[in-house]
């Protein structure tokens, strides 16, 4: 092949090349997968009343409240009402540990959106024993700090959000044993953690449905960590 | 003229332009670096957009309180903010990278005294003590000086730093939201001062909170 003599020729044939190079050059980029892509947590997927398993526990979310204020308790033991500016998720789940004592510490709601809220610390209800037979303790069992999960003993668990009415619809509950986290200049190692996704089925509708019906003064129903009660 | 001596005619005019033009941009001080533009100075109630957080402040008071430490004697000065967390996390104050609102947010009394120091923060829920700030949710956030011996200061002007939502670095890393730090003179290194959002002063009234 002989080299095109006429200058204008070669110009356009560099300029023509030079394009294609750039736009080789940012499809690559496009197509690599983005850091959170690639160090994403290995999730299971499931939908409520399913039993969703990783391989540290399973859980089978049983229900979704929705409610504009919970009672609880205060400092030195009063009875108090929490209210929000959003709504309150209350969601049911029964988790079961697998083959050693667990902390699930990062349970979120996960919004359509994508926001990621954390269970909230705020909501205190009166506990008996968050081991025993009593009171759900959501102030234990909820940031799971203080509650071990042991294995192959179911929990029942009272899992409460704070969002904005609006991002009800399409939320996800994400749960696992640590939080997502970035630290600085790196994902947090809990990130890579098993994590059990279960899709909550509120559609626009439902979601709409229940934040309608949403009551005030919720009360937490007493619950047994070891079902039946 | 010659073929030849046009050329170089062409290959000296060219530096030539660009070093006249440049001699021009110094000598109207264009190299100068540039001087931060001063921060807003907004109303009380007015929101305050600073990128990770959209925050309105509430009031200032200083008084006792019961709620944070049961002697009586000692008095706090407290400013109340109104926040909403616009990233896509709640955001935990007692987790690594602790929040950096509260860290940043400075206060400067007539005196001209600027005191960065905090002694205590929370969000605020009446009764119920919580950490974390949900995103997209609005929140009562307090911010305490503990024992406020001084006068009443009358009002005080309370400083917000900015943040950004940007990659610690090109390639490889995830978008994170980071206090805005004030571009350094001679290099692309940055100063370790935020940039302030907003400045806001606020009156200081007198409040007792059981």
């Amino acid at each position: 092949m002989r080299w095109p003599r006429k200058p204008w020729v070669r110009r356009a044939g560099a300029i023509v090349g030079s394009a294609a190079l750039l736009v080789g050059a940012v499809a690559v980029r496009a197509a690599y997968p983005s850091y959170e892509q690639r160090f994403r947590p290995i999730a299971s997927h499931g939908l409520m009343h399913q039993r969703v398993r990783t391989v540290d526990f399973d859980v089978r979310v049983e229900k979704v409240d929705v409610a504009r204020t919970i009672m609880g308790e205060a400092d030195g033991g009063k009875p108090a009402e929490l209210g929000t500016d959003g709504v309150f998720v209350i969601v049911t789940a029964t988790v079961t540990a697998h083959r050693k004592v667990i902390e699930l510490a990062g349970a979120y709601l996960r919004a359509a959106d994508g926001t990621r809220t954390l269970v909230s610390d705020a909501v205190q209800i009166p506990a008996i024993d968050p081991v025993g037979a009593g009171t759900l303790d959501a102030r234990a069992s909820a940031a799971s700090i203080l509650t071990g999960i042991p294995p192959l003993e179911p929990r029942r668990l009272a899992l409460i959000f704070e969002v904005p009415a609006v991002r009800l619809a399409g939320a996800q509950l994400w749960l696992s044993l640590g939080r997502m986290e970035w630290q600085g200049d790196r994902q947090a190692e809990d990130w890579f953690r098993p994590q059990a996704r279960v899709d909550l089925q509120l559609g626009r509708g439902r979601a709409a449905a229940l934040v309608a019906a949403a009551p005030r003064r919720y009360q937490l129903e007493k619950q047994c960590w070891t079902p039946p009660c | 003229m010659s073929r030849r001596s046009s050329r170089w005619v062409r290959w000296l005019a060219a530096p030539i332009a660009v070093g006249a033009a440049a001699g021009l941009t110094a000598a109207l001080g264009g190299f100068r670096p540039a001087r931060a533009p001063e921060p807003p100075q907004v109303t009380p109630g007015q929101v305050i957009d600073q990128g990770l957080y959209r925050t309105r402040v509430v009031r200032a008071y200083v008084g006792r309180r019961r709620d944070l430490i049961s002697d009586p004697t000692k008095r706090w000065l407290t400013v109340e903010f109104r926040v909403v967390n616009e990233s896509d996390d709640t955001l935990d104050p007692s987790e690594f990278a602790a929040d950096p609102f509260r860290q940043l947010v400075t206060v400067t009394f007539p005196t001209g005294r600027v005191d960065p120091l905090k002694h205590i923060d929370r969000v605020d829920r009446g009764a119920w003590k919580s950490e974390e700030v949900p995103p997209r949710t609005p929140v009562r956030l307090i911010v305490a000086w503990y024992d406020w011996a001084g006068t009443d200061p009358g009002r005080v002007t309370v400083s917000l730093p900015a943040f950004e939502h940007r990659a610690p670095v090109f390639f490889d890393m995830p978008v994170t939201w980071q206090t805005k730090l004030i571009a350094n003179k001679t290099d692309d290194t940055r100063d370790d001062r935020p940039v302030i959002a907003a400045r806001v002063t606020v009156p200081v009234t007198h409040r007792d909170v059981r």
